[in-house]
């Protein structure tokens, strides 16, 4: 035994509270080292010093005050049973409040708890998302837009339509052909039905005008299988004379094995063909919301149509300045305004022919979005058990799910988790502490 | 437990005054000195030990026998001497300031107080008046045991019961408690030279 471990046994050695052998260790250390046995002894005279202390004697009368208190409480105890629960209990009574107490903190930890489960569990879940009951796993996610680049097909691009009102302001140069599309235009768009024009156009007169009606569709549907439906409506299309001209598909959610897919399809069909396909989409999947309108593009083709005969006008009599032409100069001048006159005319004939085609091939925008077949197993009549049943059913996997993702979570937390939760139990040790 | 104390928890049971402070008669004392010890003030150590035994009368139906009395009242004596200490909030800084005072009430009342030998008085005056600043100034838990242990002469297991800790704890602490309270005497002594 060394002299850190007899100072460590001295208090018990003082008491008696040693064992056998450990006393007779002690012993023959305190006969071979003076120091431990000096320290032993001072020990010993500061213990007597204690026990010799003078006791306290309780100041004059207070037998007398415990007693009056005595009484007082017996009184209490005696005369009203309600009372005495309510002294007698008196520590008893704060150590239910704090029971109380805790259970409310245990419980709003718990509550939490569950709620955070919940929450991130349902939100994981995609539970609300429009569709139910889908799982969604985020290592699917990265792999969606990789699929999606070698099913992206072709994708054409088309100048916006624009308004025809906007151009107004050609008159003042319109040298050879009155423009009064406006009013024909007006009076012609509340007449013009689907498909009363006739089919493209060719250069016209500015008496026999056709109106150009661009007519395009948004519509925004719902099917089970997203795969069958693209096809169908492909080869639907394809036998009506229209195409897809671009088809944006991805994977949007990940349910177990089945990928929900969601797409957006742009259909160009000719104009005749409009309504019946949109019956055709009405009638195959579950459309949620469409918009359909007409646009008059007449004004603005007309006007286009005027430019161009005036720059055909004018390039004919540059040709004949041209043969008049005597010096180089002249030449190089007048063939430098014929290329810019033929410019224009090229690129107004490129969109009359765009007018044209949009005029005769009409667009259709259609997004589509695969759901799983809860979403429509929802309409059909269910007894209100089987569906609080299914309800049930399906709060019970996303808790369980959610559970899952939490633990998943959590580990992979736990570098940042563990050393916050630590920090926060020293924290609660301090605080009771005190 | 003795049989005559037995007869008197039943008869304080039914709220006899008279037996339960017969009862007490014994004990009143050390719970007011155990107090003392705790509170170093006159008035507090009255309070506080009158409030624990006016609760050790109204619970005594929840003394369960397990224990002896002594321990179960002076259990709740130093309970209640904890909590008073906390309701009244007494910080170590004010327990400074009043040692001075009570110091010096104390000194007066000892030699007041004493009979005998003067030179052996005031020896033993000095040593026990140094000892007994120095358990004031150990923390609450030290000072505790010491009074329990060193002043009061509990048993190890009687103060593992009254503290409602297990022996290990009383062991070791006390061993602190004894360290530290000698190290303050020296400390003391050296200041005094």
């Amino acid at each position: 035994m060394n002299c850190n471990e007899v100072r460590d046994n001295l208090s018990l050695y003082i008491d008696g509270e040693l064992s056998e052998d450990e006393k007779k260790l002690m012993d023959e250390h305190f006969k071979t080292c003076s120091d431990c046995s000096k320290e032993l002894e001072e020990y010993k005279k500061m213990i007597k010093t204690l026990r010799e202390l003078p006791k306290e004697e309780p100041p004059v009368g207070y037998c007398k005050r415990l007693k009056d208190k005595l009484l007082n409480a017996k009184q209490a105890k005696m005369s009203d049973v309600s009372e005495i629960s309510e002294i007698k209990g008196h520590e008893k009574l704060s150590k239910v409040k704090v029971n109380r107490f805790r259970w409310v903190k245990y419980a709003g930890i718990a509550a939490a708890l569950v709620v955070v489960v919940l929450v991130y569990g349902m939100n994981r879940g995609g539970a609300w998302a429009p569709n139910r009951n889908i799982a969604y796993n985020s290592s699917e996610e990265a792999r969606a837009p990789q699929e999606e680049a070698k099913s992206e097909e072709k994708s054409k691009i088309i100048p916006e339509v624009r308004d025809g009102s906007d151009s107004n302001d050609n008159n003042d140069g319109n040298e050879y052909f009155a423009s009064d599309v406006g009013d024909n235009s007006t009076a012609g768009y509340g007449a013009a039905g689907s498909g009363d024009s006739k089919g493209p156009t060719t250069l016209m007169d500015a008496k026999d005008k056709e109106i150009k009606i661009i007519k395009t569709g948004n519509i925004y549907s719902r099917t089970n299988d997203y795969g069958k439906f693209v096809d169908e409506i492909t080869s639907k299309i394809e036998s009506l004379g229209g195409y897809i001209e671009n088809n944006n598909t991805q994977v949007y959610q990940v349910y177990e094995n089945d990928k929900l897919m969601h797409g957006n399809l742009k259909i160009r069909i000719p104009k005749e063909k409009f309504d019946e396909t949109v019956r055709y989409i009405e009638g195959t999947s579950e459309v949620r919301s469409k918009n359909i309108s007409e646009a008059d593009a007449t004004k603005e083709y007309y006007e286009k149509d005027n430019k161009v005969k005036n720059l055909e006008a004018q390039e004919q009599k540059l040709r004949e300045l041209f043969e008049k032409a005597a010096t180089v100069e002249e030449m190089l001048q007048i063939e430098n305004e014929l290329g810019r006159i033929r410019t224009e005319i090229d690129s107004l004939n490129i969109s009359i022919e765009d007018i044209d085609d949009r005029v005769s091939m009409s667009t259709i925008s259609l997004e589509v979005e695969e759901v799983m077949e809860a979403g429509f197993n929802l309409k059909s009549e269910e007894g209100i058990w089987k569906r609080s049943a299914d309800g049930f059913i399906n709060t019970v996997n996303r808790i369980a799910r959610g559970a899952e993702n939490l633990v998943v979570h959590f580990i992979s937390l736990s570098p940042v988790l563990v050393p916050v939760i630590i920090i926060f139990i020293i924290l609660l040790i301090k605080i009771k502490k005190h | 437990m003795r049989n005559s104390e037995l007869l008197l928890v039943e008869q304080s049971r039914k709220g006899d005054v008279d037996a339960f402070e017969e009862l007490i008669r014994d004990y009143k004392k050390n719970a007011y000195n155990i107090a003392w010890g705790m509170l170093r003030n006159i008035q507090d150590a009255e309070d506080a030990s009158q409030e624990a035994l006016i609760k050790a009368y109204i619970n005594i139906h929840n003394f369960n026998m397990q224990s002896t009395f002594k321990v179960w009242l002076y259990r709740i004596v130093v309970n209640t001497c904890i909590d008073f200490k906390r309701k009244k909030n007494i910080s170590t800084v004010s327990i400074d300031e009043n040692i001075d005072l009570g110091e010096n009430n104390r000194l007066h009342r000892e030699i007041a107080d004493n009979s005998g030998n003067p030179d052996i008085l005031i020896e033993k005056n000095f040593n026990s008046s140094l000892v007994n600043n120095a358990v004031n100034k150990l923390d609450d838990n030290y000072k505790n045991i010491i009074i329990l242990r060193d002043i009061q002469g509990f048993s190890y297991s009687e103060i593992a019961e009254i503290l409602s800790c297990n022996l290990g704890t009383v062991k070791s602490r006390l061993n602190r408690a004894r360290k530290n309270l000698k190290g303050i005497i020296e400390n003391e002594q050296k200041i005094q030279c």
